[in-house]
């Protein structure tokens, strides 16, 4: 076989020739044997190579990569059109650039299979919460499964579901609505997410998980992570992690103030 | 869930690739290929951190470690598929790799490693034949211990 068929068969296989092209292979394939064990050979190898990069291409849960996705969404879509303001939804409807940030991912080889704040000895469903946040509460593409009145109804199957009476409170006073809420299947069991959002359209997520009985009661803590800031808490019961953008001294309040009317 | 040879890097590599492509934004043509334009940043900044740090094991973060399949057979065919792929010389693996990615051209991939088509063309032939060879070495090696 020729150096030109070896190249003819890897066109064929990549899908770049003609149909014309295409039908003398497959002759050549039938006749051939040399040329079908070389042509399954690669066939199998690039599928297999490709099913592990198909596997690969995932949202990144790495908060810094996340962040610098976004950043990077928003000057193309700046340079893309300067004039319309700036919805990272519009950017992400673009699906051939979203796939190029993602194919991007996981060109690099990354297994997004960890989160890593900034301080020690955070649990782990704190890591889950600010996971859950970008995904379901940030991305308007993600909208919540219950909203409106549906959100006391969902109320009900997340008690259902987690074990214990869980509801979404009102922070009103602190100026946020709630706008939808999720249940969340993790490792370490449902998650009930409730999402605020504030008249400026920044979102806060409030995330309850049933108190594991071996673990002590943890006392308010405010962790930053990047770019965000995450209030958690527990009672006897639950659970709590608050987590919303930036400042740290307003998403505390926030904690406190749900702490105290728990 | 999928982990890396060596995640460390791949995520720093990553990072610096975004990082470099947001300070760069404005050379990105809209209407061009966008994935073909962070993949060439990518590439040349691994090269220019392999070549800056000399390290051969730094070639192998542009391998995913298998995924892990239901089927044991699968599983072990893709190791050896990533293992065959690892003995190649990066400029054979690299076009291996690219015409695996998912709607990725030979243009496109050509455009990501900065070479010429024809050049690409001849490299991916010698690299899967290439692979092919050092897979029927495995298998051969593996019969003769068997037996």
């Amino acid at each position: 076989m020729s150096n030109s068929n070896t190249l003819d068969l890897n066109a064929y296989l990549d899908g770049e020739i003609g149909p014309d092209e295409a039908a003398e292979i497959e002759a050549q394939l039938e006749t051939d044997s040399e040329a079908r064990k070389q042509f399954d050979a690669d066939a199998r190898h690039k599928n297999k190579l490709g099913e592990a990069l198909a596997a690969l291409d995932r949202p990144t849960t790495n908060l810094r990569t996340a962040r610098l996705e976004r950043r990077l969404a928003h000057v193309i879509a700046r340079q893309m059109n300067p004039a319309q303001p700036f919805k990272i939804s519009n950017f992400m409807r673009s699906g051939a650039r979203v796939a190029a940030v993602c194919a991007l991912v996981s060109f690099g080889w990354i297994g997004h299979a960890v989160i890593a704040p900034s301080g020690q000895g955070v649990p782990e469903y704190v890591s889950e919460a600010v996971g859950a946040h970008q995904v379901f509460a940030e991305d308007m593409l993600h909208p919540a499964e219950f909203t409106g009145a549906a959100v006391t109804e969902a109320a009900v199957w997340f008690s259902n579901k987690i074990g214990v009476p869980v509801a979404a409170p009102d922070l009103g006073a602190r100026g946020l609505t709630l706008v939808g809420a999720r249940l969340l299947g993790t490792k370490e069991g449902p998650l009930a997410q409730f999402i605020y959002e504030d008249d400026r359209g920044d979102r806060l997520s409030l995330t309850l998980a049933k108190h594991p009985d071996h673990r002590p009661i943890q006392p308010l803590q405010v962790v930053d992570y990047p770019n965000r800031a995450v209030g958690y808490w527990s009672t006897p019961n639950l659970d709590y992690a608050i987590v919303g953008h930036g400042n740290s001294d307003a998403v505390q309040l926030i904690a406190q103030d749900v702490a105290k009317n728990i | 869930m999928v982990l890396t040879r060596n995640p460390d890097a791949a995520e720093d590599l990553v990072q610096e690739t975004l990082t470099k492509a947001i300070a760069a934004a404005e050379q990105w043509q809209p209407g061009t290929e966008l994935r073909v334009w962070l993949f060439r940043i990518l590439h040349n900044t691994h090269v220019s951190e392999r070549r800056r740090h000399k390290v051969r094991e730094d070639a192998r973060i542009m391998l995913p470690e298998p995924v892990d399949t239901s089927d044991p057979t699968e599983r072990i065919e893709l190791q050896q598929v990533l293992d065959a792929l690892s003995e190649l010389p990066e400029a054979q693996r690299l076009p291996i790799v690219l015409v695996a990615l998912k709607e990725m051209s030979y243009a496109d991939a050509a455009r990501t490693l900065d070479l010429p088509l024809g050049t690409f063309y001849s490299r991916l032939g010698r690299g899967r034949a290439a692979l092919r060879k050092i897979f029927d070495t495995v298998k051969t090696t593996r019969l003769k211990l068997v037996v």
